[in-house]
């Protein structure tokens, strides 16, 4: 659900409430609103908010995420100049997932020079973030830890994952959605591969660096950030990626390894990616030992030109567990109405 | 539901009155005399809410229903042709005329007359000008030494209305018209200074002798009759045996005329006692149903066919009903009223950063979900609270993108049949919530098994997106009407539509 649509105010007024100053409607809304309204330089906005000592963390938060999100070159300077300015952990988290998501080697630096000491969330998505440039930009460092356990597939129930090539709708409907979730690298058209499991649609999208004929060599050569895996939701149609694929290389196996985290980390799937001679490169993937994810078998190829190929797709249909919320006396008094 | 009141229809059928836990009015009626019963609908609009509703019939036989608001103003409504549709809520008398208890009874001559203990517990009335039509102002009886708590009421067999009021000092009083449809004697003690109660309900005996039941303060059940139609008063006597206790009590009149007295004892059991012969001695108290059936609130009417109807809601607010299987005789096991319900957990993300300001918008988030539910009678029935720490959480109290949420679905889930609402701190981007459309049942499949709301700082538009996400995944995409809950976006007016309500009564977390 949406906020867009239904309040009719003026850009002036949508402005003063983004900025604290107008109470006409709740402002969380007005910031969610801004980025779509015709209020100019709404970067400058979020910049104004996000460096608001005063200000309340939640809205901080929210407009450094935003900066990501607007991804103009300006946006994401305001989020470096944040990062150096700003000692909030709950803020920091946020900046450091919009600098990871979309930022170069200075935005690895900025991460790099934040203390994260003390605050257990900071320091695990700083690491991941700096991971993603560091995969995204082929650097040495920051390499991700291989899983060490692994989930067989359950013996029973299994369910074949079927691929086919998305239609051009599709197609440009995930770049739309994509475009204000940026991960700092565009996708070959050619290469997506939309599948449907039942959980829902989801589309798999390949980095287009992979796309130029020599993607073999770039697996062998650098770490990289190969790709995505986004479901398609099903309230809205709107596609948003929740896994990040990546590689990095192992030099001593003369292998690479294939990781599938979730965007916020986490270790999904892995897997390693083996000349078979010639052009034909196999990968196999397989479940890493982790709450709420759901055991997969995939094998496949990819082309020169960075294309996949499904040779084997099974899932289990459903995780094997899940973490349970404790309960909680909360009260439920009437409310006056 | 949590108060209820059992009117009959000018053509017989029965139809029952109720709040419900969102504080809604919602009614149910018998779709032929003695027939089975419609489904469930609300009365009125789901911003229409009540803390006490008395059933009464205007003498050309339309139903009038009176309550007492939120904000204990006195409300009424009544059907605009008898059997049939409804006028709007309006208010009885002014805004300074406040109630907290209120009983309804006819004049001789056909006129509805109100009475209500006022918020200063005094004792006031007010009665229609005419049959059928306009109000008087309200007016109090009596002097302020004259308060009480509870009231019961009832008609002599002369007509005039009798009224009992249990007295701020727990004592029992009555007081009555002079003549038929006109002036009240003054407020006279029923027994002694030692008589003392909590709870009435009148009854009258074949004999047109008027006879009331009380709860003691001891819990034991009393009652005191007329000695001749009309005229003077027993003392008080017990009913039962001094191990007989009860917590509410309702009279009802066989078709034979043999009064039948039902009670909630204070193990919440239902129990009846019934007079043996019209007008003459009783029987012990027996059980209604089994021990298993328990009740907090108790009504009863008679059918077209002279079968009692008693209608209980049970300790699980859901609704259950008895009827004698012949007139004068046994009685059904006890049933439930059919209805649909869900059941929610709310789980707060990061539940020790939620400051109370932030919780009671939560709360009222899950009372908005009731009340729009209301409206195609899906009854938000339990409501867990449950939460997931910020160590824990791992950063997921802010969700920042739809991918976000998803993971969240993915990672947690409450182990039962109901329905997860994850609240979230913020939620970046234009999206204010999201939900899988038409969820699984199991919890653990793939995808996202829950719905994600984020907490907006309005109550109004917190409760919109809960009840726009949950309403999601009982089944329903988005409507393209801009005042429909389901409409793509907020604010807008929060109504749902009956297929939408039957999408969501067929998904399995709706249960009867």
């Amino acid at each position: 659900m949406t906020v867009k649509f239904n309040y009719v105010i003026s850009q002036k007024i949508l402005q003063e409430v983004a900025l604290g100053k107008n109470t006409s409607i709740p402002r969380g809304i007005a910031l969610k609103m801004l980025p779509e309204s015709k209020v100019p330089n709404p970067d400058l906005i979020f910049k104004t908010v996000l460096e608001d000592e005063t200000d309340k963390v939640q809205f901080r938060r929210m407009a450094a995420i935003s900066l990501w999100k607007i991804n103009t070159p300006k946006a994401v300077g305001y989020l470096l100049e944040a990062a150096r300015k700003i000692k909030e952990p709950e803020i920091l988290v946020a900046i450091v997932k919009g600098l990871g998501r979309s930022g170069d080697a200075n935005a690895l630096k900025a991460i790099e020079a934040i203390d994260t000491r003390g605050n257990k969330v900071l320091e695990e998505q700083a690491l991941f973030a700096s991971s993603l440039i560091s995969y995204r930009l082929g650097l040495p460092s920051h390499d991700l830890k291989i899983p060490r356990e692994f989930v067989a597939m359950p013996p029973a129930d299994n369910v074949e994952l079927n691929f086919i090539s998305p239609s051009k709708v599709e197609i440009d409907l995930f770049i739309s959605c994509l475009a204000i979730e940026p991960y700092g690298i565009e996708f070959s058209a050619e290469s997506m591969l939309q599948y449907k499991c039942p959980g829902g649609v989801s589309m798999l999208a390949m980095n287009k660096e992979l796309s130029k004929g020599n993607a073999h060599e770039l697996l062998m050569k650098r770490k990289n950030l190969l790709g995505v895996l986004a479901p398609k939701n099903s309230e809205d149609g709107r596609y948003s990626v929740s896994y990040l694929i990546l590689s990095s290389i192992d030099a001593v196996n003369s292998k690479v390894n294939i990781l599938i985290h979730r965007i916020t980390g986490e270790q999904a799937w892995a897997g390693t990616i083996i000349p078979a001679g010639g052009t034909q490169v196999n990968f196999t993937l397989s479940t890493a030992a982790r709450l709420g994810i759901v055991p997969l078998e995939l094998k496949g190829t990819i082309t020169p030109q960075g294309r996949v190929t499904i040779t084997k797709a099974i899932s289990a249909g459903k995780v094997l567990e899940k973490k349970r919320p404790v309960r909680i006396d909360f009260h439920s008094r009437p409310i006056i109405m | 539901m949590k108060e209820i009141s059992l009117g009959k229809n000018l053509d017989n059928r029965l139809e029952l009155f109720t709040i419900g836990l969102d504080n809604c009015f919602y009614h149910v009626w018998q779709t032929a005399p003695n027939g089975s019963w419609s489904g469930w609908s609300q009365f009125g609009r789901p911003a229409d809410k009540g803390k006490k509703i008395a059933v009464g019939r205007n003498k050309d036989g339309r139903l009038e229903i009176f309550a007492i608001g939120m904000d204990d103003g006195i409300y009424h409504i009544w059907q605009t042709a008898p059997n049939n549709g409804w006028s709007a809520w309006s208010r009885l008398g002014t805004t300074a005329d406040k109630g907290k208890e209120i009983v309804v009874e006819n004049n001789l001559d056909g006129r509805l007359e109100i009475f209500i203990i006022g918020l200063d517990n005094g004792i006031y009335h007010i009665w229609q000008t005419a049959p059928n039509n306009g109000w008087s102002t309200w007016t109090r009886f009596g002097t302020v030494a004259n308060t009480g708590k509870n009231l019961a009421i009832g008609r002599n067999q002369d007509g005039c209305i009798q009224v009992f009021v249990v007295g701020t000092d727990n004592g029992i009083y009555r007081i009555g018209q002079t003549a038929p449809s006109n002036g009240w004697s003054a407020l006279i003690r029923m027994g002694t200074a030692a008589n003392t109660g909590k709870g009435l309900t009148f009854g009258r005996n074949l004999d047109g002798r008027s006879e009331v039941f009380m709860i003691g303060l001891d819990n034991g059940i009393y009652h005191a009759w007329q000695v001749a139609p009309n005229g003077l008063w027993s003392s008080w006597a017990r009913l039962g045996t001094t191990g007989n206790f009860a917590k509410s009590i309702v009279a009802g009149q066989n078709l034979d005329g043999r009064i039948e007295v039902f009670s909630i004892g204070t193990d919440d059991t239902i129990y009846h006692f019934w007079q043996t012969a019209p007008n003459n001695g009783w029987s012990n108290q027996a059980l209604m149903g089994t021990t298993a059936n328990k009740a907090g609130r108790i009504v009863v009417n008679r059918h077209q066919n002279g079968k009692l109807e008693v209608c209980t809601i049970g300790l699980d607010n859901r609704i259950y009903h008895f009827t004698q299987t012949a007139a004068n005789n046994g009685w059904t096991v006890e049933n439930k009223l059919e209805a649909h319900y869900v059941n929610i957990n709310v789980i707060l993300v990061g539940n020790n950063n939620f400051t109370t300001t932030e919780q009671n918008e939560v709360n009222s988030a899950v009372q908005r979900t009731r009340e729009l539910y209301g409206q195609v009678a899906l009854f938000v029935d339990k409501v867990e609270w449950y939460g997931i720490s910020t160590a824990d959480s791992r950063g997921r109290e802010n969700i920042d993108s739809d991918g976000e949420a998803e993971a969240l679905t993915d990672e947690w889930t409450v182990d039962n049949k109901a329905l997860d609402v994850f609240f979230v701190k913020t939620y970046t981007g234009s999206t204010i919530g999201l939900s899988r459309v038409n969820g699984p049942c199991d919890k653990d499949a793939e995808g996202m098994d829950g719905s994600v709301v984020a907490i907006e700082g309005s109550d109004d538009i917190t409760g919109l997106v809960m009840a726009h996400e949950a309403c999601h995944y009982l089944g329903p995409g988005h409507s393209s009407d801009t005042a429909n809950l389901m409409y793509k976006s907020v604010p807008n007016s929060g109504i749902l539509n009956n297929s939408q309500g039957n999408d969501m009564k067929d998904h399995c977390f709706a249960s009867h």
